[in-house]
């Protein structure tokens, strides 16, 4: 019975914490892996973070919010988003086009909604700041 | 007896590893998105005293926009804008800025002209009623801009009837000079500003290491197509893209040619002026990008400038003091050296 | 053993792995290893001890009141739901491992097996209601967790077997 034997641990003791340090080890690896490329779309409006939208190749999502002045509708297709849709006098955020890359911002002014790219990013290109 | 001891002390051991993982490392820099003067700025300031001097600076650009705003019926321009010619006292800050905007436009020959207002209020670009005005409304509104009939005298300053003074045009650029003299003060010596189209690198991203500042592609505006590694910098751009309007298939921007009374009929894209002062370098962008290419480097070879064009036919011209600092990313584009 | 005396038991253990997981949250473990939801796991003991020396539908039946009435002191439904889906995950690899491959393991092993199931359980759990897969950064930790929290409860559970088998309160099925 149990309680005779000497041997406090056995054989299959160390199978299991074999296995419980693999998977952490895997799942961690694994984390790690996906974070470096990870990128999120932020959404702020009028300097407070409104949304943040984890993006992947699968991601597809229409927002739409009201601005300080009117409503704006934002889409999210992948690894990008952009203005679609803004009912203000300049619709330059809509000509702004898709973001995708780290950094990468565009705004729409008259209501205040920015759209911005976040994230880890081993890419040695990525800018600290760009200039418009 | 003995082997339970050991897995005792194992698991004591496990656990202080594990507590050793907690610890983060915490983050030494302040970010703050905020806006003003028409436009989205950004301020990120590293350092223990970031905060307080990204804070100090936001209220400084708060009260230079209450001076300089032409839209704000309490500011020292609106008061000058509608005083129908008669002398207006202002403030000190308003008369520096004024007489420096003044400075920049003989200096550029009225390329730059800060009383341009009310031909830019005649196209109305940026609004939805923007459209190609009569050829007699521009020649009329023209007559109004002149940026020598401004007179300024010590704090007192009057201008000609119906005609309009705006700051805008160097408004972000004298804001950066004096934000980044704030964050000096405060302290900090590692900071990027980013006052809507300018920006200002303070210090070095690490030691040794400069800011990497991308360029906007100005077919597609959302990306960057070349970067400049600067350090202790400002980078300021004027392009096309910015603001525009398309009518009988011409593209209409919203920087205007004094002299023409039409958007700049120029064969640049954009213009990016690096420098130590974002007041000048502001007006300089606006100026050269009036003045198309040829005139435009010649001026920048006389005033020693530092420029990165780009022409409408995606070749790109980089002044030599900009050249080892200079990377383009967009194959688009034309290095013409 | 009479059926009352069984009754009575359940009634005690049930009380007792409440007792444990109530008393077990005053425990800051997390200010210590700063990740959500890690605990000691001492009502596991319990429930472990119930597999032992009662019948797998009594073990069940104690876990889930234990589950229940926890959330009800102190908790949410989520919370609930967590405990109830990583209990049940553990109780389910314990009795698998004691019953049927009992000869291969320790209680060490059975117990850190058990915490670790819990774990997966708790974050797939999280997942499914939070509809995210944030929650799975935490597991590695929570799971490496798991040795030292086995060691622990397997101890526990070694000590009290022997003393309850001169107790005579059971006989070990």
């Amino acid at each position: 019975m149990r309680d005779k034997t000497k041997l406090l641990l056995r054989w299959g003791d160390f199978l299991i914490f074999f296995v419980i340090i693999a998977a952490a080890c895997g799942i961690w690896i694994h984390l790690a892996l996906l974070q470096t490329d990870q990128t999120y779309g932020e959404i702020w409006l009028d300097g407070e973070l409104y949304q943040q939208i984890k993006l992947g190749n699968h991601t597809k999502q229409t927002i739409q919010l009201q601005g300080k002045a009117a409503e704006v509708t934002i889409e999210v297709d992948g690894r990008q988003m952009r203005f679609v849709e803004s009912e203000c006098p300049d619709h330059t955020c809509e000509n702004t086009g898709w973001v995708s890359r780290v950094g990468q911002t565009a705004v729409c002014l008259p209501n205040r909604v920015m759209t911005k790219i976040t994230g880890n990013t081993n890419d040695t290109d990525a800018v600290d700041m760009i200039v418009q | 007896m003995k082997k339970r001891r050991i897995g005792i002390v194992w698991a004591c051991l496990l656990a202080l590893l594990l507590t050793g993982c907690g610890t983060q490392a915490e983050q030494d820099y302040y970010t703050q998105d905020f806006y003003a003067m028409d436009t989205v700025m950004r301020i990120t300031a590293y350092g223990s005293s970031a905060q307080n001097a990204v804070n100090e600076s936001i209220s400084y650009i708060n009260i230079l926009e209450k001076d300089i705003s032409r839209t704000r019926k309490d500011s020292d321009i609106y008061a000058i804008n509608h005083a129908e010619g008669e002398r207006t006292e202002i403030t000190g800050q308003t008369a520096d800025i004024l007489q420096d905007a003044l400075d920049l436009a003989a200096k550029t020959g009225g390329k730059f002209d800060p009383t341009i207002a009310p031909l830019s209020d005649l196209w109305g670009i940026g609004t939805e009623d923007a459209a190609v005005p009569a050829q007699e409304e521009i020649e009329k509104v023209l007559t109004l801009i002149d940026y020598a009939k401004v007179s300024l005298d010590g704090t007192a300053a009057s201008i000609p009837q119906e005609a309009q003074i705006d700051l805008g045009g160097i408004g972000k650029g004298y804001a950066a000079d004096h934000v980044v003299e704030i964050l000096k003060k405060n302290g900090v010596d590692k900071a990027i500003v980013s006052l809507g189209g300018n920006i200002y690198v303070l210090g070095e991203k690490d030691n040794g290491t400069p800011w990497s500042v991308g360029i906007t592609d100005p077919d597609n505006q959302s990306d960057y197509f070349a970067t400049l590694a600067v350090s202790d910098a400002t980078v300021v751009t004027s392009g096309d893209y910015e603001r525009y309007f398309e009518a009988d298939g011409k593209r209409y921007c919203h920087i205007f040619d004094p002299e023409t009374g039409y958007s700049a009929e120029t064969d640049l894209r954009s213009v990016t002026v690096v420098s130590q002062d974002s007041t000048s370098a502001d007006a300089y962008s606006t100026a050269l990008f009036v003045m198309g290419f040829d005139a435009a480097q010649k001026f920048c070879e006389e005033n020693a400038i530092d420029a990165v064009f780009v022409r409408d036919d995606h070749s790109v011209y980089v002044t030599e003091g900009l050249k080892d600092k200079f990377t383009l990313q967009n194959m688009e584009y034309t290095y013409a050296g | 053993m009479n059926n009352t005396k069984r009754i009575a038991l359940c009634g005690m253990l049930t009380a007792l792995a409440l007792a444990l997981s109530l008393a077990e949250r005053m425990i800051p473990l997390e200010l210590l290893i700063p990740i959500p939801g890690i605990k000691l796991g001492l009502a596991n003991v319990v429930t472990m001890f119930a597999l032992l020396f009662l019948t797998p539908k009594e073990a069940y039946s104690i876990l889930f009141c234990r589950v229940v009435l926890a959330s009800l002191f102190a908790g949410s439904v989520t919370q609930f739901l967590f405990s109830l889906f990583g209990g049940m995950m553990a109780l389910t690899t314990t009795w698998l491992l004691l019953h049927k491959y009992n000869q291969w393991f320790s209680f060490y092993g059975i117990s850190a097996a058990s915490a670790t199931m819990h774990n997966f359980g708790q974050i797939l759990a999280a997942m499914l209601v939070m509809q995210t897969a944030d929650v799975i950064a935490y597991l590695p930790l929570l799971l490496v967790s798991s040795i030292p929290v086995g060691f622990l409860t397997g101890a526990i559970l070694d000590v009290l077997q022997k003393h309850m088998k001169h107790l005579h309160l059971v006989e070990r099925k």
